[in-house]
């Protein structure tokens, strides 16, 4: 429920709704009451039903305060004119905790700022530090080096002819959006792009020959990755990891809390470093600098929201709200990355290497829509196609042939944009 | 004045009154939303946006599409494969519950569990269950030699269809056996009786007596059944998104899909029009005269 007024509390969406992670918020929006008198409140939305209940609450005119956001929503929301601009608080922010401009670049549209980060989720390669140390290999840093590995660690340790650690657990999947986020770290690295905005105008840019390249290579990578591979989401991805079922695998940090409590053994295995790259290709990786944006509703009670917003960047508290998941989420601001009260929290003191690894990723992140100067308008859509995944499974599921394949996708994309 | 009397003395009046509130407000929260989509089929509606009426051009569009036939006839598909397997195992079932047995009472609250999980754990629990790698289904059959290698039961589209099907008849079947169950209690047991008199084994008894009389109230559930199952979306959402490709989207996830992921409002209440003009209405217009042959007799 939106607040009506001075005195009632901020109210803002997400949707982080593990309950450890809904305790945590819980604890942290405690502690802005007990420092400031002032309150908000959280209210957690099923990932799923998360885009659904903002179109809902906008038709309804009851969005909450303050939202949390992945850059691809922030197009929508401006569309209807339903977030405020946020330049001043930006900076005043930026001027204290130091914001990275590559985080806060993809909310910023035609020179105003709509967004501020406030967590990030990056995706660089886990793999099996142990296994390799075994086989006698480096960590890849090139595709050809990834692809060597992937082989040579798919291991039947019994001889029963079914391999109990997979090379490389890449899913073929359209079964949500990790499918396709995967596809699009290997794309971005191989030069290869969805869309490009020229003078305002969308164009489908995807079927190149460098994507054509990257979907061979992913198609021969796919043979050492687990059978279900095809039906992969995150969930499931997640299993593998914590049953220490993958040698190589692109994925966050969000299996090391629970491996941290239940198995620091194989915990320890586990390493993490940027995704190798093509011959010629540039690093790059999936990310998302989650932001957070204000709503018209808050224009009544504005000091409130700018007063959770200073409080919350503080790097104490903005270490606490980290602390939703430790390993997963990692700073955006450089004041909180370098402060105690992050570096020495529980999990994150005990793998730093971990955590570290991600956090160095940030500068090479990108985001479907997002890789111009101009953000595309169609970007939400284009992201929740699943379309790059849905190409990978034409290939390896259908056998249709890669440039087949990826025209098809393109042509799936220009219906998106028409 | 008196004819004013009379009408007021008659039960229909009093029917008119005690029902009218609930049948104008059901009336309004019906009608308002199937307007809405009636008129936003006719528009070029975005999200939040239309620029402008467009006749009938969202339906011209959509029809011309490869992917509305596709859904749609897997929709029919989908609907079909469902009432082969909830339906006879329902009611199958239901015969068995019917007899005595030892245990009875117990298996009947346990068939019910399928149907009272909530969707989302039922899809979580097969989920797992089917998984290649950490499945128990997977590990049975290699654990007995019936497999040498893991299934992939979501490999191709009509494995992933053929899996999702049995999910939800998993879920459904007892559905059907209660209502069965709950028919079969109304036959007198004198048929059973006379027939056994006559010398009738335990098929002639089932095709002479219980089939037929059981079939006019499960003929209803089951016209019932059709119309969800044309409409259903959480079992496919849940376990495929649609996929693989999109090779398990039915027509309720191409209107999803196309209202909810591309906003393209227009084309995605065409395709409900569409589907409650070609599929939801000619089922009803069939069961409604069903319901009134049988007031008939």
């Amino acid at each position: 429920m939106a607040a009506l007024g001075l005195g009632q509390p901020v109210t803002i969406w997400h949707w982080e709704t593990p309950p450890a992670r809904v305790a945590a918020m819980d604890a942290l929006l405690k502690k802005f009451a007990a420092d400031t008198g002032l309150t908000a409140e959280q209210v957690p939305i099923n990932f799923g039903d998360y885009q659904t209940k903002i179109l809902a609450a906008l038709v309804a005119n009851q969005l909450p305060e303050i939202l949390m956001v992945n850059p691809p929503q922030v197009p929508l929301l401006l569309e209807r004119g339903a977030i405020i601009p946020l330049d001043e608080l930006a900076a005043d922010l930026d001027a204290k905790y130091g914001i990275p401009a590559a985080l806060s670049a993809p909310y910023k549209i035609d020179g105003t700022q709509y967004g501020i980060p406030v967590l990030g989720v990056f995706w660089p390669l886990t793999y099996r530090a142990d296994l390799y140390e075994s086989a006698g290999l480096e960590p890849p840093a090139t595709w050809d080096e990834l692809r060597h590995a992937a082989e040579a660690l798919t291991i039947d340790e019994n001889g029963d002819g079914n391999p109990e650690v997979y090379g490389m657990c890449l899913p073929v999947s359209s079964n949500g959006n990790y499918g396709s986020q995967v596809v699009w770290a290997f794309l971005r690295a191989n030069g290869g792009d969805i869309v490009e905005v020229v003078d305002g105008q969308q164009n489908i840019v995807f079927d190149s020959p460098a994507t054509v390249e990257t979907y061979r290579y992913l198609a021969d990578l796919a043979k050492f990755s687990p059978p279900g591979k095809e039906n992969f989401d995150w969930g499931a991805t997640e299993l593998l990891i914590k049953s220490g079922k993958c040698a190589n695998v692109m994925y966050n940090g969000a299996w090391i809390r629970e491996l941290a409590e239940n198995d620091p053994e194989l915990l320890a295995k586990y390493a993490m470093k940027p995704m190798p790259v093509p011959e010629g290709g540039q690093e790059a990786h999936t990310g998302y600098p989650r932001a957070l944006v204000v709503t018209r509703a808050a224009e009544q009670n504005m000091d409130d929201v700018t007063a959770f917003l200073s409080w919350l960047y503080q790097p104490e508290n903005h270490a606490a709200l980290l602390m939703m998941e430790p390993g997963l989420f990692m700073p955006v601001t450089r004041a909180t990355a370098e402060s105690n009260a992050f570096l020495n929290a529980p999990v994150i003191a005990e793998n730093r290497g971990l955590v570290s690894a991600q956090a160095a990723i940030a500068d090479s992140v990108s985001i479907i829509g997002f890789t111009g100067a101009t953000p595309a308008p169609s970007a939400s859509q284009l992201e929740s196609s699943f379309t790059l995944g849905k190409v990978l499974q034409r290939i390896v599921l259908e056998g249709m042939s890669p440039e087949a394949a990826v025209t098809w996708g393109a042509d799936q994309y220009r219906d998106i944009i028409r | 004045m008196r004819r004013i009397s009379r009408w007021l003395e008659r039960d229909s009046f009093l029917a008119t009154i005690l029902a009218g509130p609930s049948v104008i407000w059901m009336a309004l929260i019906v009608a308002y939303p199937v307007l809405l989509v009636f008129w936003f089929s006719v528009q070029d509606q975005a999200t939040f946006t239309s620029t402008g009426f467009v006749g009938l051009k969202n339906y011209l569009f959509v029809l011309k599409r490869a992917d509305f036939w596709m859904s749609a006839v897997r929709t029919v598909a989908w609907t079909a494969m469902n009432i082969v397997l909830i339906v006879p195992i329902g009611v199958l079932v239901a015969l068995l519950l019917n007899s005595d047995f030892p245990g009875k009472r117990l298996f009947r609250a346990w068939m019910l569990l399928p149907w009272m999980f909530p969707i989302v754990v039922t899809v979580l629990l097969w989920q797992w269950i089917l998984n290649p790698v950490a499945g128990a289904l997977n590990y049975l059959l290699h654990a007995l030699n019936v497999i040498d290698s893991p299934l992939s039961f979501f490999q191709d589209g009509t494995s992933a269809m053929l899996v999702v099907v049995f999910v939800n008849a998993w879920r459904w079947t007892p559905f059907m056996a209660v209502v069965a169950l709950a028919v079969l209690q109304t036959i007198p047991p004198e048929y059973y009786e006379a027939a056994r008199i006559d010398g009738a084994n335990g098929y002639q008894v089932s095709r002479h007596i219980t089939l037929p009389l059981i079939w006019p109230a499960l003929g209803n559930t089951v016209f019932i059944l059709l119309i969800w199952l044309f409409n259903m979306f959480p079992p496919l959402w849940l376990m495929t998104k649609g996929g693989p490709v999109d090779s398990t989207t039915t027509l309720s996830l191409l209107i999803y899909k196309r209202g909810f992921e591309q906003f393209r409002m227009g084309e995605a209440s065409a395709i409900s029009v569409l589907l409650l003009v070609l599929f939801v209405v000619p089922m009803a217009l069939i069961y409604f005269k069903r319901m009134r042959s049988m007031t008939k007799e």
